[in-house]
């Protein structure tokens, strides 16, 4: 009695939730025949369009421009080929070229600066080629002596401590070999240091 | 210049002791090299602390004789110590002279009026040298140029 109640009460609920009551298994057939029917549907308008087709591809052969057939309109297709321009979209002004400098200043601020920067330059050549050429060079003849000055004011390097720096070296590993006695003795040549003066360096560097 | 008294001080020790003679020896090789008292003082303490320990006692300082011999060649050597000098430079340089090698070998050289030499031997290549064998008596100084080792 308590069972039929519920019974009664589930009936009752599949009607409020509006759900079918018949079986999971009964009701995929059902599905699978309904499938199978649009399938059949499908396989014959796609026979019926495979002959259109042909029939369009005849009618092509004899001289009428592919565009005409095809589904989307002429004018769409063509826009869309085209690039678009994301100034125009953007409702902004191209950029202009340098050649027209007023339309990029006002277009473009950073071109603006950067023409500011060349036209200086430019301006700076200017006046340079403008107060001639001579006084370019007078320049150039002012700095030469001063370089010379320096180079005559640089104290030229002690034969000896130069020397004296390349026997030092000559030690570094601990040990002398020919080529490193052969090297000093083309150094004591070249620097006009005599074997004596050899023997003094090297007494003062071994003994430090 | 040490170089050549610890030599002298091993050869005076010879039979692990010292005798008077031997010591009047060491004296006397003291001047003939020029030794400063503090030069001497560190070679000696360095024998007495490394070497003498170690010693086998076996007679009563008989290595004075050794020592008198090995002077008495030195000296003989006279105007061919140089030759020598230069030819063991020269065959060092060839071999690689170390710093330290440089330095003792210089200082004896020094010691024994020979300096010059021995440095045109090492440092001028263009300098032609003979090559000499050179005696025993030169044997310490070959020994601090790497040339032969204590064993030979």
């Amino acid at each position: 009695m308590f069972v039929d109640e519920t019974e009664e009460e589930d009936d009752d609920l599949y009607e409020a939730l509006e759900v079918s009551t018949t079986a999971p298994a009964a009701r995929g057939n059902d599905l699978l025949d309904a499938l199978g029917e649009e399938e059949e549907e499908e396989f014959a308008e796609e026979e019926e369009a495979g002959v259109i087709a042909t029939l369009d591809m005849g009618e092509t052969m004899g001289g009428e421009s592919e565009q005409e057939d095809t589904f989307f309109p002429q004018e769409e297709i063509s826009e869309e080929e085209e690039d678009v321009d994301p100034f125009e979209e953007l409702g902004a002004l191209r950029p202009v070229s340098s050649n027209n400098n007023e339309n990029a200043a006002v277009s473009d601020a950073l071109a603006a600066f950067m023409d500011d920067e060349e036209d200086d330059e430019v301006d700076d050549l200017q006046e340079i080629s403008l107060f001639e050429e001579t006084k370019v060079e007078e320049v150039e003849s002012e700095e030469e002596p001063k370089h010379e000055a320096k180079a005559e004011q640089k104290p030229k390097a002690d034969p000896e401590e130069l020397y004296r720096f390349l026997l030092e070296g000559v030690w570094v590993d601990d040990v002398l070999d020919p080529a490193e006695v052969a090297l000093m003795s083309r150094k004591r040549r070249a620097l006009k240091i005599s074997f004596e003066t050899h023997l003094k360096i090297l007494k003062e560097i071994l003994h430090d | 210049m040490t170089i050549l008294f610890k030599h002298a001080l091993d050869l005076a020790w010879n039979d692990g002791r010292l005798s008077r003679r031997g010591a009047v020896l060491l004296e006397n090789l003291q001047d003939f090299l020029d030794l400063s008292d503090h030069e001497r003082g560190v070679v000696e303490e360095k024998h007495s602390d490394e070497e003498v320990p170690f010693l086998i006692t076996r007679g009563f300082g008989s290595g004075a004789d050794l020592l008198d011999q090995w002077m008495a060649t030195l000296l003989d050597l006279d105007e061919d110590l140089p030759l020598f000098l230069v030819s063991m430079g020269r065959s060092a340089l060839e071999t690689g002279i170390t710093k330290q090698g440089w330095m003792d070998v210089s200082r004896a050289a020094e010691s024994m009026g020979c300096e010059f030499d021995f440095a045109r031997g090492v440092w001028e290549p263009e300098y032609e040298v003979e090559s000499l064998e050179w005696p025993d008596a030169l044997k310490p100084i070959a020994m601090a140029l790497g040339l032969m080792s204590e064993e030979e």
